[in-house]
């Protein structure tokens, strides 16, 4: 790694700043990384396309879950021509390592970070607990950049697939009879070869710029890290300083003389570097003792006690279980040993959780029904139809009072208390949610869905009875009302419940 | 409940099985269609083809001994293809009136907004004045007189959807739904054996419509049942809800329908469940939704229940 060759301005970006570094390497090299994602890629999807020549999504999916392996040689290539190297693509396939790979195409697939992470595997070779120490120390304020990389070009992905699919089936003339659609709206073969080979175009054509995207955030961690753009600084001064000096020459000579003079003598070298740190230190002091560093002021300010730090070092992750998740990954060998096992025991143990979970919806079947059939109580009215509904406004004997009434002629007076009483009775007593809006029938359907078939029978006959009068302008007979007043003390009197 | 009134309710009742023993699966459109008769009123029907609107109107017109006509509202569908015309009769050597399909007692407007605005308006005149003018002479149509015009919900493109003042002429619009499945079993083996369509059924009078309608028009109405009507009515104007609320016109129609509703019920006075039943017929077709509670997704039925929750049952 030479870094005078470097082909990007070193200098410390932000992680979109960088992202947009990644686009420009892609757009410059565009063409050689296209072809090596394809290169590896196409014979194989032509194979796996004639295999599944009648189901091409598998071929699909197979193609886009081996991505993490077209990426590498893309990568592999860009790492070289950043050095301003021309690697071809066949000499770079034949160094192209591969180590490290069924990680990631298995359980680290779905890395959210895959572009970020790739360049620790491919160009450093790390694996195992130094890749995790590594990927620790690059991550830092970047991984949400990262985040959003994978997830953008995924989405521009999806989007030029299915925008080559809708052009591709505007494009098409119907005299060709060929249906990308059936009626329903789903695909035909001709669709999912369609949209397989869409799928595939628009992955040849957004790997690069993902990948590179990638590639630049690891670069700027590592030029903010290993300050390279300061390195960079210091040989392009000390490549100036040394064109100024006249003769250049005499530097190495003078060099080499006091270089032998100095290897002849280890002591006295010795000697001279202690009194060099001595008198260092004597001039180390009188700077700090100088007006610029010798002041001293006392500032009182308010601050938190140190109760952050202490509860952030309560919420970090102990060392144990850093070490135990250490150990497990690096003791794979031996667990892979006993994935046998552990798939029954997976099983087991979901059979298990069903079960269990069966058993507990079985036991609290009964107040898990009522709680989905509970409604928030509403509150009870004081006045419905005009009519005041309260017990404190009813007769201690209602059926006494009403008959009372009667006789005395006040006929709509005694039918409205009789069943002025029983809306009260039903709100106090079975908590019915009689509402101003609702009419006589209504109210008559919400104590029929209560249940108790008697009380129901006698609301409906004591509202038929209260609507003739009152719309109908017709007087019950004195049977009608007496036989209402019985029922009533029968159904909604108070020691009737 | 006097001696008349009991035989029309009775005579209703009987009515109302005939008509449900042929169209089955539609109870209640059927009691709408007969409310719309017995208040001396037209129906407006909106529902997707192959419903059974036109069984319904013959086995109503068959149940009534009355006359059935049906046009099919087209394009090019002129005002006299509806009322009917005058033409010069060469053999005699004078004019002679043709009368149109609107000469009968019961008529069937089929997609009624597929015909121009003349067309539609020439009906309803009919409609509202229960005679035609023609040639300058004034004929009365059948007597009773109701037109039962269809709508299609779908297929909106090259309809003239008729206007609200127009819409107001009819006293109720129903929405004809599909059957259950088991009413749809029964009509798909019954009907696979016999005729769809009624026709050649024989006629019976089983119900004297006029005299129906007057024993409907003298139903009692309680002042605080009017006034729970008229209540209702004006809830569809103070709302945000909807853009243009019922007019007068629409208090009127509850009050008629309302009075049908009791006597198919088989009593004399109107109860504050007969307005109310018949508020989103009566309602629907005679609101006009605000544009946000449109863009919303809410239907005409939904906010017309929503207001009739909010207006508090007669005071007695």
């Amino acid at each position: 790694m030479d870094l005078d060759k470097l082909q990007v301005n070193a200098c410390i970006r932000s992680g979109w700043q960088a992202l947009d570094l990644g686009f420009l390497m892609a757009r410059a090299w565009w063409r050689l990384l296209c072809i090596a994602g394809l290169v590896p890629m196409l014979p194989l999807a032509i194979v796996l396309l004639a295999i599944f020549f009648d189901s091409p999504f598998w071929a699909l999916l197979v193609l886009w879950w081996l991505k993490p392996f077209w990426e590498r040689l893309p990568l592999f290539i860009a790492s070289r021509m950043l050095f301003d190297e021309a690697p071809g693509i066949w000499s770079s396939m034949k160094s192209l390592p591969l180590k490290d790979i069924l990680p990631w195409l298995f359980w680290r697939r779905f890395s959210p970070q895959r572009a970020f992470d790739n360049p620790v595997t491919v160009l450093e070779g790390l694996k195992g607990a130094a890749r995790r120490q590594r990927l620790r120390v690059l991550h830092g304020k970047y991984s949400d950049v990262a985040l959003s990389n994978q997830f953008v070009c995924f989405l521009c992905e999806l989007l030029l697939a299915f925008g080559l699919l809708v052009l591709f089936d505007f494009f098409t003339p119907d005299v060709l009879g060929i249906r990308f659609y059936d009626t329903f709206g789903d695909l035909t073969l001709a669709g999912e070869w369609l949209f397989s080979l869409a799928a595939i175009i628009a992955m040849s054509l957004v790997m690069p710029f993902h990948t590179m995207a990638g590639f630049a955030l690891y670069l700027n961690r590592r030029i903010e890290l290993e300050a390279w753009d300061i390195e960079i600084s210091f040989r392009n001064l000390a490549e100036r300083k040394r064109s100024l000096q006249t003769p250049a020459r005499i530097l190495p000579a003078v060099v080499l003389v006091f270089g032998l003079f100095g290897a002849g003598v280890p002591g006295s070298a010795e000697a001279v570097i202690e009194h060099d740190r001595e008198s260092s230190a004597e001039l180390i002091e009188q700077i700090l003792q100088g007006k610029d560093f010798g002041q001293e002021r006392e500032v009182r300010k308010w601050r938190f006690k140190d109760m952050d730090e202490e509860a952030e070092e309560e919420e970090s992750f102990p060392e144990w279980i850093i070490d135990f998740f250490e150990w497990l990954e690096g003791s794979q060998g031996w667990w892979q040993g006993l994935s046998g096992i552990a798939v029954w025991v997976k099983i087991l143990l979901v059979v298990l959780f069903a079960g269990l979970l069966l058993y507990l919806l079985r036991r609290y079947r009964g107040p898990l029904s009522r709680l989905i059939r509970e409604r928030p109580k509403e509150t009870a009215p004081e006045v419905l139809f005009g009519l005041d509904v309260t017990p404190e406004s009813l007769p201690p004997d209602v059926p006494q009072q009403a008959i009372r009434l009667w006789g005395e002629g006040a006929c709509r007076e005694a039918l409205s208390l009789l069943y002025r009483a029983s809306l009260s009775r039903l709100i106090e007593r079975y908590e019915l949610a009689f509402r101003a809006s609702h009419t006589e029938a209504e109210c008559a359907a919400l104590v029929r869905a209560h249940g108790i078939e008697s009380l129901s029978e006698y609301f409906w006959q004591l509202t038929q009875t209260w609507r003739r009068l009152a719309y109908g302008h017709r007087l019950p007979s004195d049977d009608v009302l007496h036989s209402l007043c019985d029922g009533w003390a029968r159904e909604l009197s108070s020691g009737t419940e | 409940m006097n001696e008349s009134t009991i035989t029309t309710a009775a005579a209703i009742s009987v009515l109302r099985q005939h008509i449900n023993g042929r169209l089955i699966g539609q109870a209640q459109v059927v009691d709408q269609v007969l409310i719309a008769l017995l208040a001396g009123g037209h129906v407006l029907n909106e529902g997707v083809p192959g419903l059974g609107k036109t069984l319904l109107v013959q086995a109503l017109a068959a149940g009534i001994g009355g006359k059935f006509k049906r046009i099919q509202f087209t394009p090019d569908l002129m005002p006299a293809d509806v009322t009917g015309h005058v033409m010069f009769d060469m053999s005699k050597s004078k004019f002679v009136l043709k009368q149109g399909p609107v000469f009968t007692n019961l008529l069937l407007a089929d997609e009624i907004n597929r015909a121009p605005a003349k067309t539609q308006a020439a009906l309803l005149e009919v409609m509202q004045e229960h005679q035609v003018t023609l040639d300058g002479k004034s004929m009365p149509v059948g007597k009773p007189f109701m037109v039962l015009a269809t709508q299609n919900p779908i297929e909106q493109e090259g309809t003239y959807a008729l206007p609200e003042a127009q819409l107001d002429r009819f006293i109720i619009k129903i929405n004809i739904d599909y059957p259950t499945a088991e009413d749809e079993v029964l009509i798909a083996t019954r009907y696979a054996l016999q005729s769809f369509t009624g026709e050649g059924e024989q006629a019976q009078q089983l119900v004297d419509v006029p005299a129906a309608q007057r024993d409907c028009a003298a139903i009692e109405v309680d002042a605080s049942v009017s006034e729970y009507a008229i209540r209702l009515v004006r809830a569809t104007r103070g709302t945000t809800l909807l853009r243009h609320g019922a007019g007068p016109r629409a208090s009127i129609a509850l009050l008629r329908c309302a009075r049908a509703q009791a006597l198919l019920n088989g009593v004399d006075f109107v109860t504050p469940d007969d307005v109310k039943s018949m508020v989103l017929p009566v309602l629907r077709h005679r609101v006009i939704l605000a544009p946000e509670v449109e863009i919303d997704g809410l239907g005409v039925d939904e906010v017309l229940a929503n207001l009739l929750d909010k207006v508090d049952a007669p005071r007695s």
